[in-house]
């Protein structure tokens, strides 16, 4: 008894042919009489060059036997009475599974994992084409050793084998199409290459002014997030442009994710846009409300509510005694700083209304490019309050490790740089002196140094969620799988993570149908660029971390570039 | 003596027709030992060692006399900074004869002593010059740090700095080193702790002082007082004992003479702890052995003995 794997939707009868190795897979039907016929024909189509990529995938076709199929047709799946050729030929009965044959324009088709239909995410031709030569890189389709992913293969092959027989049989030529699908897309290549050039010419031009030009540009990438967005969206705009010639006649998992992934990102773009421009109806509207807001609630907050708090600090606060001399310098001091900044502010108040018209602009870019913009504005607006904080925060760490090393001082150990750890060790007397009274120094100039930096310490806290908050939205915004998700829903084969066999009774009798099925892909896998990004998020805004920063009087710093943008 | 009991033998490796538990009820507990290791203290002796607790105690309580007298001004800052000067001076030659003619045996000798002539230059090879530059560097650093250390506590209120001062005292005296024997070539975290704890209370009353002159010369002081003469005190056991005794005679004397005009109750009190250090404490230990019960047997970890 052999099991045969028997497409879905063949029940006529003659020769069929398709694959004996792993198994017996069955492409489709041959209405001839003579099998020397079907074998010629077979022949022919093996050695015509479209079917080359097809052959070196699955697998040379042959002629496995003759079907013939009873005029009763009750099931809805065909059960034809076959006989093998090849192997132990005996007409005997054989165990049908059934599966789908799909159309290779219709961009359905089996996958064993989810890997295949990962999204393409390798942005750089250079690294595509260096992975060329990393042998311990499993390429996804150019081996053939899995038995497995040869018969998924043939699966999805069949009908194109089918539709290549069938033309042959007519003695078409496919060249005419193939030309006119090429024509179209030289358009948008040649786009493509002039734009290339253009980077290319001004990397390497030794002119002063695309240098600088460009030394300013990878300079303010750090700090910058308007930048970074440009960047990411030019980015992507050039992805585009790239691919929107079709892979001819390549793997169809490649062509899929290719198609996905286009319009995925045009899909995130065009929305981006029309939030964008809601968005900006928005401000526009309500303009001056916004500019009284700003005006009100900023300066009252953001300056004058500091001033009070570092007064309120130099006298006695809550009856706790600082050093009267320290707590003078640091408050005058910052009351400097955060004067010299009210200055600065108060000289570009008239140009706010130009600043909201500039985010209004921004907006009609794209929600994400308004996003951006805040982010800025946020780091820009708060710039008083990290200078007041890397300045307390430079006391309080070096105040804690002159502690910690005074506490090995005392126990009689030193820390040995060679071996990374503390050692006992003799120290003079003169040595434990000096520790002695530099620890009182520090024991009596603790507190007050405390106080101010849990002052600014708090501050930044809440500027860095403010900005966490708004980089998270960012992120998301720039890369929701929204295309992938409705393919999903509309239609589950075209995005594949796996097949099972469905077993089903027969329709009046004994026996099981079994088909090969495919479960769409899991939510997990869509989604897997953002559960990557959201730890990356997590992990560097996590509120322990900022706390045990805070605590060990280190500096908090927004997430920096490299992290984001390496998950994509 | 069954004649069954004579075939036991105290181990497992054999087999024998007693039960792995059984002993013989004469030998049970025969191996315990009571105070095996016992020495008795005497009383005279143990006064004797008691006297660096009084000595300590003298310096402490001069030290406060000292303070009371520079806030009120009855005590010019320059003549206790000449006072401080002189006497390290003194300290260091009396702790460098010392060692001189009790060489510590050990391998941190440091001061290998000879007698040929021209020790000057020999000592100043070896000890003198780090001897000259820590405590250049030390009167150096105080001398800068002063002003900050005036006002390191000024906003405190005076009650509470009394009150942190004793405190600190009390730790202090509590966990300074009295051992007789050669101090470790480490410092003990302890008598590091207390050092800390004299300098700091130190400070801290140094803020009720007036002008910075004052401040330098009591710091300066104190870290004589407790930092440099505990190393002397070691030196000084090793010396005779009437030589011993006369110096924490001398010690009591000056400290009573100088506590006396400020307050005579607590120059009494002062009086009584020490009479109570010196004489009852020995006396309540020496009593208080009767009542040592330490019990060793072949069961404890046992302990090497290192010659």
């Amino acid at each position: 008894m052999a099991s045969v794997f028997w497409p879905c939707d063949v029940a006529r009868s003659g020769f069929y042919y398709g694959w004996d190795h792993p198994a017996l897979c069955v492409a489709g039907v041959l209405e001839v009489e003579e099998d020397s016929q079907a074998d010629a024909l077979l022949q022919r189509v093996a050695r015509s060059t479209e079917a080359q990529v097809l052959i070196k995938i699955c697998g040379t076709p042959r002629i496995l036997g003759r079907c013939v199929f009873s005029s009763f047709a009750r099931s809805s799946y065909p059960q034809p009475d076959i006989e093998i050729f090849c192997g132990p030929s005996r007409a005997c009965s054989a165990a049908y599974i059934y599966y789908h044959r799909h159309d290779e324009n219709s961009m359905r088709f089996y996958a064993l994992g989810s890997n295949g239909t990962r999204f393409f995410d390798l942005q750089d031709e250079v690294l595509r084409l260096s992975l060329k030569h990393d042998f311990s890189h499993t390429a996804s389709s150019r081996s053939v050793s899995n038995t497995g992913q040869i018969l998924v293969n043939q699966w999805n092959s069949a009908k194109s084998l089918e539709q290549f027989i069938e033309h042959e049989q007519r003695a078409q030529t496919t060249v005419q199409e193939s030309n006119a699908r090429f024509k179209e897309t030289s358009k948008f290549t040649a786009i493509n290459k002039k734009f290339q050039c253009t980077i290319d010419g001004i990397e390497s031009s030794t002119n002063l002014l695309w240098r600088v030009v460009s030394f300013v540009f990878v300079y303010s990438r750090e700090f910058s997030i308007v930048v970074q967005q440009i960047e990411s969206r030019v980015r992507k705009l050039r992805r585009l442009l790239r691919g929107v010639q079709p892979v001819p006649n390549g793997d169809v998992r490649l062509r899929s994710s290719q198609y996905i992934e286009f319009y995925n990102t045009l899909w995130i773009i065009l929305n981006d846009l029309i939030i964008g421009i809601a968005l900006r109806q928005f401000l526009r509207q309500d303009r001056q409300a916004f500019l009284h807001l700003f005006k009100l609630a900023f300066e009252d907050k953001a300056v004058h509510k500091v001033r009070q708090i570092l007064l309120w600090l130099d006298s006695w606060p809550a009856g706790l005694k600082l050093n009267t001399e320290l707590s003078r310098f640091y408050s005058h001091s910052f009351m400097g700083l955060i004067a010299l900044w009210n200055r600065g502010f108060r000289s570009v108040i008239p140009l706010i209304p130009m600043l909201l018209s500039t985010l209004e602009l921004g907006s009609g870019f794209g929600v994400t490019m308004a996003l951006a913009m805040m982010c800025d504005l946020v780091c820009v607006f708060m710039a008083h309050v990290q200078l007041c904080y890397l300045v307390s925060v430079t006391v309080y760490g070096h105040l804690l490790r002159l502690a910690g090393s005074l506490w090995n001082l005392f126990r009689g150990r030193r820390y040995n740089v060679l071996r990374n750890r503390t050692d006992p060790w003799d120290y003079d007397v003169d040595q434990l002196l000096l520790g002695t009274i530099l620890f009182t120094l520090v024991a009596y100039l603790f507190p007050t140094a405390l106080v101010y930096y849990i002052l600014f310490a708090t501050m930044r806290v809440l500027t860095i969620l403010v900005y966490a908050s708004l980089e998270t939205t960012l992120a998301f915004m720039n890369y929701f799988p929204l295309f992938a998700l409705m393919l999903r829903i509309k239609d589950p084969q075209r995005s594949p993570g796996g097949i099972y066999m469905r077993v089903e009774p027969t329709k009046g009798g004994n026996g099981v149908d079994v088909s090969v099925e495919s479960h769409p892909l899991s939510l997990g896998v869509t989604f897997s660029q953002y559960v990557e990004l959201w730890e990356q998020l997590a992990k560097h805004y996590h509120p322990f971390r900022l706390v045990w920063y805070v605590m060990s009087g280190r500096v908090l710093d927004t997430i920096p570039r490299t992290y984001i943008h390496s998950t994509t | 003596m069954s004649s069954e009991a004579e075939g036991w033998n105290k181990v497992l490796w054999e087999r024998q027709p007693f039960p792995d538990n059984y002993i013989h009820p004469h030998s049970f507990l025969s191996s315990l030992r009571r105070n095996p290791n016992f020495k008795p203290y005497t009383y005279w002796p143990l006064v004797l060692l008691c006297c660096a607790i009084t000595q300590h105690l003298a310096t402490i309580f001069t030290f406060l006399a000292v303070f009371v007298r520079l806030k009120e001004r009855w005590l010019d800052a320059r003549v206790l900074l000449w006072v401080s000067i002189v006497s390290f001076f003194g300290g260091y030659v009396l702790y460098e004869i010392l060692s001189c003619s009790n060489p510590v045996r050990g391998a941190f000798t440091r001061t290998p002593c000879t007698s040929t002539p021209g020790p000057f230059i020999d000592w100043l090879h070896h000890s003198g010059s780090n001897t000259i530059k820590s405590s250049l560097l030390v009167f150096l650093a105080l001398m800068g740090l002063s002003p900050v250390l005036r006002t390191l506590t000024a906003a405190t209120s005076s009650d509470s700095i009394w009150a942190l001062s004793a405190c600190l005292f009390l730790l202090n005296a509590l966990l300074a080193d009295y051992s007789s024997m050669k101090p470790v070539p480490q410092e003990r975290l302890t008598s590091v702790l207390s050092m800390n704890a004299a300098i700091s209370s130190s400070v801290v009353l140094a803020s009720r002082l007036p002008d910075d002159l004052a401040v330098f010369a009591l710091v300066l002081f104190a870290v004589q007082l407790f930092a440099l003469f505990p190393i002397l005190r070691h030196r000084l056991q090793v010396t005779p004992q009437v030589a011993q005794i006369l110096f924490t005679l001398t010690l009591c004397v000056l400290s009573f003479a100088l506590t006396v005009p400020l307050s005579v109750s607590v120059a009494y009190i002062y009086a009584g702890i020490s009479i109570t250090v010196t004489f009852v404490a020995p006396g309540v230990l020496v009593w208080a052995q009767k009542y040592k019960n330490e019990i060793r047997g072949p069961w404890d970890v046992a302990v090497p003995r290192l010659n």
